[in-house]
């Protein structure tokens, strides 16, 4: 018999503690009061599963009874102190009313710690059960006492505005610590979930930002890229031009830029124009006299820090959808200016157009993102047809470098 | 001595498939070196190669594109840097290909497996082409619609549907309606790119004529054959290569 209650026992908590991990557990429970009890555990936010988890399994088995026990004794301690101040009680009377009191608040206050959601929200129903519960008890005891010792119901009836002034103070006694800690307790939840909800934004922006950074990379070590690269480096070293060795020199350049960029989230606009150079020498020198290109940064804003790898991506797309595609080729220019105090960076082309290649708009959309992260609103990306070709154009805040930097 | 197209884009990487290629077999002529799909596609109406090495990515028609209108017409070589999924299918259909920067050593095999071929008639790699040419990036969809033609000071909109041939004329094309004509800019060979094949058939290296204006297809002779059309005096000659389009 004890032992199929234990087993029970240990089902029921077994249970319990998956479904605080998983709520999605909770409709593989027995149906009927095990189910009721874990689909209130299912529905308690992460946060608060997690507590009370963690609560349970500190307080599992043996460590439990213990618990139980050393309270039990703390708590008959004070029945000892009341019996003895106070002659009303009797020895056994005294324990028991300070166990029976104790264990009540406490699991009062213990359900309003895990629970804080749920029992502030419903104060009022829980001081109407309580004075509910008090009166019954309180009718019932002088039911007890009229069957038993034949007490008059008149006498009976005489203790009724007692038993309900009695009802609601011990409701009062009751319920204000349950609800003192209830409050304390959301209001600290509160917090917490807005923090970490602040942490988990914060992570996935980075983690958004690395993964949006790796792909402007891998767009830039493509293999049509690379190897048609290579095939000019060889055709040029075959031949013994010393072309070979500049265009080997670019490739090397934009290569070890673009790794290092990929590191580092800004960059000078002196910078990302080099690096633009020596990309656009090697798309020259593979397409020939299909391509021209001017790249124009005014001194004072050399020093400027732009989101790394950004107007890269813009002249990539450039070349790969204006120009690429034109049987004739075309132009790029490339060139940043100051405006109303914002940084204006305008890659423009004279490629095919925007409606010549519908649909692509990966390495735009990696931007647009990339400026979101870094600016939010402040930031933006526009695109018109130039006829012939296609225009660009990114608008950096004033306080982009600060805000940069905040963010790094 | 067999004759062979090379269409690539790339100056340098043109260069050096010429170059290996009159190393490896001399015995071969080069005919045209083109540098789009488009003149690849001309070139190859003009000359009739019996050989043609297609850059899969080029501006114009792309190589596939290239390669669906030749049919059977040649033996093709497609060259790719990197196109995994046609590579792929190319091997499934074995078919011939380079991958760039194309090695000495492959391109020698390649040449080997042409030789012992170029007498038999060409596969045609029509099925496998038009499945492949929608999954490449860049594969165009959209169809012209409208053209601009300048006639005199003005400049006319026409509707490509009421067009009843076009005509290439040197560098322009000549545009012919039911009741007026005109000439567009551009060449004949760049704009059938963005014109429905099935609507407009290329009937000569120099004729695209639109199928719903075919009164009736007149034989000559054996090999010559003329286009006659609804609401248009003039008769279109149809050139050897597209007669196979009136052929029951």
């Amino acid at each position: 018999m004890l032992r199929k209650l234990i087993d029970w026992y240990d089902e029921v908590e077994r249970e319990q503690l998956a479904v605080l991990e998983n709520p999605a557990l909770a409709a593989q429970a027995k149906p009927g009061l095990r189910r009721y009890f874990v689909s209130k555990l299912a529905n308690m936010t992460p946060l608060e599963r997690k507590e009370l988890r963690d609560f349970c399994i500190t307080y599992q088995g043996r460590r439990l009874w213990t618990a139980i026990a050393k309270l039990a004794l703390g708590f008959s301690l004070c029945g000892v102190v009341l019996h003895l101040s106070l002659d009303k009680f009797s020895w056994l009377g005294a324990i028991l009313t300070a166990n029976i009191l104790g264990f009540t608040l406490l699991s009062g206050a213990l359900a309003a710690w895990f629970d804080a959601r749920y029992v502030t929200a419903t104060k009022r129903k829980l001081a109407i059960y309580c004075f509910a519960g008090i009166v019954a008890g309180g009718l019932g005891a002088g039911l007890v006492s009229m069957l038993i010792q034949s007490t008059p119901l008149a006498d009976v009836i005489q203790r009724l505005p007692r038993l309900f002034g009695s009802a609601a103070a011990g409701c009062a006694i009751g319920l204000a610590p349950v609800l003192i800690v209830g409050r304390y307790r959301r209001r600290k939840l509160q917090a917490l979930t807005v923090q970490l909800q602040r942490d988990a934004e914060a992570e996935r922006l980075a983690r958004e930002l690395s993964e949006s950074k790796l792909r402007m990379l891998r767009a830039q070590i493509e293999p049509h890229f690379l190897f048609n690269t290579l095939g000019a480096v060889q055709q040029l070293a075959a031949d013994g031009a010393p072309r070979a060795a500049a265009l080997t020199a670019d490739l090397i350049a934009f290569l070890r830029a673009s790794f290092s960029d990929m590191r580092r989230e800004q960059v000078t606009l002196a910078n990302e124009f080099a690096t633009i150079a020596a990309y656009l020498r090697v798309m020259q020198a593979r397409m020939g006299k299909r391509l021209d290109f001017s790249l124009d940064v005014p001194d004072a804003l050399a020093e400027t820090q732009v989101p790394s790898m950004l107007v890269l991506t813009l002249v990539e797309n450039a070349i790969k959808h204006g120009i690429e595609p034109s049987l004739r080729g075309g132009a790029i220019l490339v060139g940043a200016v100051v405006e109303d105090g914002k940084t204006v960076i305008r890659v423009r082309d004279t490629g095919v157009g925007m409606s010549a290649t519908p649909g692509d708009g990966a390495g735009l959309d990696n931007v647009r993102r990339r400026l979101a992260l870094a600016y939010g609103e402040a930031a933006r990306l526009d695109l018109h047809d130039a006829d012939p070709g296609v225009a660009a154009e990114v608008v950096l805040p004033p306080a982009a470098r600060i805000a940069l930097q905040e963010a790094a | 001595m067999t004759t062979i197209l090379i269409a690539e884009d790339e100056p340098l990487m043109r260069e050096r498939l010429v170059g290996m290629l009159a190393a490896l077999w001399p015995g071969a002529r080069i005919v045209l070196e083109a540098e789009n799909g488009n003149d690849a596609w001309d070139g190859y109406l003009e000359y009739e190669p019996e050989v043609v090495f297609l850059d899969i990515r080029m501006p114009g028609l792309s190589g596939l594109e290239v390669a669906e209108r030749i049919g059977d017409g040649a033996h093709v070589v497609f060259v790719t840097a990197y196109d995994q999924y046609a590579v792929e299918a190319f091997d499934a259909g074995a078919v011939d290909y380079l991958l760039k920067p194309v090695q000495a050593d492959r391109l020698e095999r390649a040449v080997a497996r042409l030789q012992a071929k170029v007498s038999q008639p060409p596969a045609d790699l029509g099925d496998l082409l038009r499945h492949l040419k929608t999954t490449l990036p860049g594969a165009r969809s959209e169809k012209l619609k409208w053209l601009k033609a300048t006639v005199g000071r003005q400049i006319r909109l026409i509707d490509v549907d009421e067009v009843l041939f076009f005509q290439s004329d040197t560098k322009y094309t000549r545009v012919v309606l039911p009741d007026s004509e005109a000439l567009v800019r551009t060449p004949l060979k760049d704009l059938l790119g963005g014109l429905d094949r099935d609507r407009f058939w290329q009937i000569h290296r120099g004729t695209l004529v639109n199928v719903g204006a075919i009164a009736a297809v007149e034989r000559i002779d054996a090999e010559r054959m003329q286009v006659l059309l609804r609401g248009c005096e003039e008769k279109l000659p149809v050139s050897r290569t597209f007669t196979h389009l009136f052929r029951d």
